[in-house]
C-alpha cells in the first residue's frame, strides 16, 4: 500500500510542499511529514474525493511550521517571481510573499493568498481546501494587498 | 482557463484517481479535446515520473523491512509503522525495556541496520554502529531533549544540538526527529531518554535529576520516574560485540 500511495501521492504532496518552502530539500523533508501522517490517515480518509485538499491543508500546516523555523526558512533558495495583482508590474518574490504572510496575516490571509497566488487555484477550489466563500477570499486578499506596500517597506523588501 | 476547464484541484484528484467515474470520464474526455488541460496532465504526468526517479519507492519484501536509500528513509519509517504495531504493542508492554511514564506525547525508536533496512526492534539487543533513529507525536506543542545515558552514569544530549535550553517540538504525529544517531562502540546496558515538558526546561537541570536519580535508585527503570514535572519515553538497550 506504501508504494501504491506513494506513486499515486508523493509528486502532489511535493509539490505542495515545495511550492511553500521554495527548496527542494526542504520540500522533501516535508513530503516525508505529510506523507507518514497521510498513511495514517488514509483508512479514516473515506471520501476519496477529499485527500487532494487534505493535502493541500496538510502541506500547507507543516510547511509554514518550516517556515516558523528559520534554520528551514533561511535555507531556502528562489528566484522566482509570483504576480500579486492583476497588474502585471506587481511582482514579489515568492520566498519574500511567504515570508510576509507568515510575519503579519492570520491564517485566513495566509490561505487566501497562498493558493490564489502560489498555488493559483480558483476559488471554487480555494473553497473546497479553506472553507472561505469566494467573497470572504476576496476580502482577504484586498487586505493582504492593501498592507502589502508597506509592509515591504517596513521589512526592507523594496 | 475557459468554464469548461478542469479546475487545478479536480486535475490532481483525477490524476490520482480520486474522482467519481461520471466526472472522471468528463475530464477524460475534455482532456482529450483541450489543448491546454492535457498540456497540464502531461505535465504534471512528467513531473512525477522525473520526481519518482529522484526519490525511487522502496522495495518491501517479506521480511517486513523495507530496503533503505538515503533519501527515502521516510519510507521505511511509514512502512514499519504499519508492519509492525504487534511489535510496538510488545515493546510498550514490556517493563523496564520501553517505559512511559505520563502525559500525551509519544516518541518512537527505530534502526538503521548494516543491511541497509529499518525496522522496529522487537529484541533490546544493538550493535556498534547501527543507526538508530526517533519519531515523536505530541498532541501540543513541547518542550524536549532527547538524552542517553550509559551504565558507567556518562550522559550524551541529542536534542537539542549544543543548546542548554529544551527544543520546541511542534504540534505533530509520527514527526522524525531531524538526524539519526550512530550507536558507539560502548558495550554494555545503555538508556535513551525524550523528555517532555509544557514549561521551558534547561537541560543541564534533567541531566542532574536523571544522575542524581541514578546514584540513589541504582536503576535505569526507576530513575525517570523520580523526576515529576515531565513526561519521560525510555528505551533500554543492551549494546553487544558484533558477532562474528
Amino acid at each position: 500500500m506504501v508504494e501504491e500511495l506513494y506513486k499515486k501521492y508523493g509528486y502532489i504532496i511535493f509539490e505542495r510542499c515545495y511550492n511553500i518552502v521554495r527548496c527542494e530539500h526542504d520540500a522533501h523533508d516535508a513530503t516525508q511529514i505529510v506523507f507518514m501522517r497521510l498513511l495514517e490517515k488514509y483508512d479514516t480518509l473515506k471520501d476519496r474525493e477529499q485527500i487532494v485538499p487534505w493535502i493541500f491543508v496538510t502541506a500547507r500546516n507543516c510547511c509554514f511550521n518550516m517556515v516558523r523555523d528559520n534554520r528551514k526558512f533561511i535555507g531556502a533558495e528562489c528566484s522566482d517571481e509570483i504576480g500579486i495583482s492583476d497588474r502585471i508590474d506587481e511582482k514579489i518574490n515568492a520566498r519574500q510573499l511567504i515570508h510576509l504572510l507568515f510575519k503579519n496575516f492570520n491564517r485566513n490571509v495566509r490561505d487566501a493568498v497562498l493558493y490564489t497566488y502560489v498555488e493559483q487555484l480558483e476559488q471554487k477550489d480555494i473553497q473546497k481546501i479553506t472553507g472561505q466563500s469566494p467573497a470572504t477570499i476576496r476580502r482577504n486578499l484586498k487586505k493582504f494587498k492593501d498592507y502589502l506596500p508597506s509592509i515591504k517597506k517596513r521589512l526592507g523588501l523594496v | 482557463m475557459s468554464e469548461q476547464c478542469v479546475s487545478k484541484l479536480e486535475l490532481l484528484a483525477y490524476f490520482s484517481g480520486d474522482i467519481n467515474e461520471v466526472r472522471h470520464q468528463q475530464i477524460a474526455l475534455h482532456i482529450e479535446q483541450c489543448s491546454k488541460c492535457s498540456a497540464s496532465f502531461e505535465s504534471l504526468s512528467l513531473k512525477q515520473q522525473q520526481f519518482l526517479e529522484k526519490y525511487p519507492i522502496p522495495k518491501v519484501d517479506n521480511k517486513k523491512t523495507v530496503s533503505l536509500r538515503i533519501n527515502t528513509r521516510f519510507f521505511a519509517i511509514a512502512a514499519s509503522l504499519l508492519l509492525t504495531v504487534t511489535t510496538v504493542l510488545y515493546v510498550q508492554m514490556s517493563n523496564g525495556i520501553h517505559e512511559r511514564i505520563k502525559g500525551a506525547e509519544k516518541i518512537e525508536m527505530f534502526v538503521l541496520s548494516d543491511k541497509n533496512t529499518v525496522e522496529k526492534r522487537t529484541s533490546t539487543v544493538y550493535y556498534p554502529g547501527e543507526r538508530i533513529q526517533f519519531s515523536y507525536s505530541s498532541s501540543g506543542e513541547k518542550y524536549f531533549m532527547l538524552m542517553s545515558m550509559d551504565e558507567t552514569g556518562k550522559t550524551f544530549v541529542y536534542f537539542p544540538s549544543g543548546d542548554s535550553v529544551a527544543m520546541l517540538l511542534k504540534k505533530g504525529s509520527g514527526v522524525p526527529l531531524s538526524s539519526s544517531i550512530e550507536l558507539d562502540n560502548y558495550i554494555g546496558m545503555e538508556v535513551y531518554m525524550a523528555v517532555f515538558s509544557d514549561s521551558r526546561f534547561m537541560v543541564n537541570d534533567v541531566i542532574s535529576g536523571i544522575k542524581a536519580a541514578y546514584n540513589r535508585t541504582g536503576s535505569f527503570g526507576r530513575m525517570s520516574k523520580t523526576l515529576s514535572g515531565y513526561s519521560i519515553e525510555s528505551f533500554l538497550i543492551e549494546k553487544r560485540q558484533r558477532p562474528q
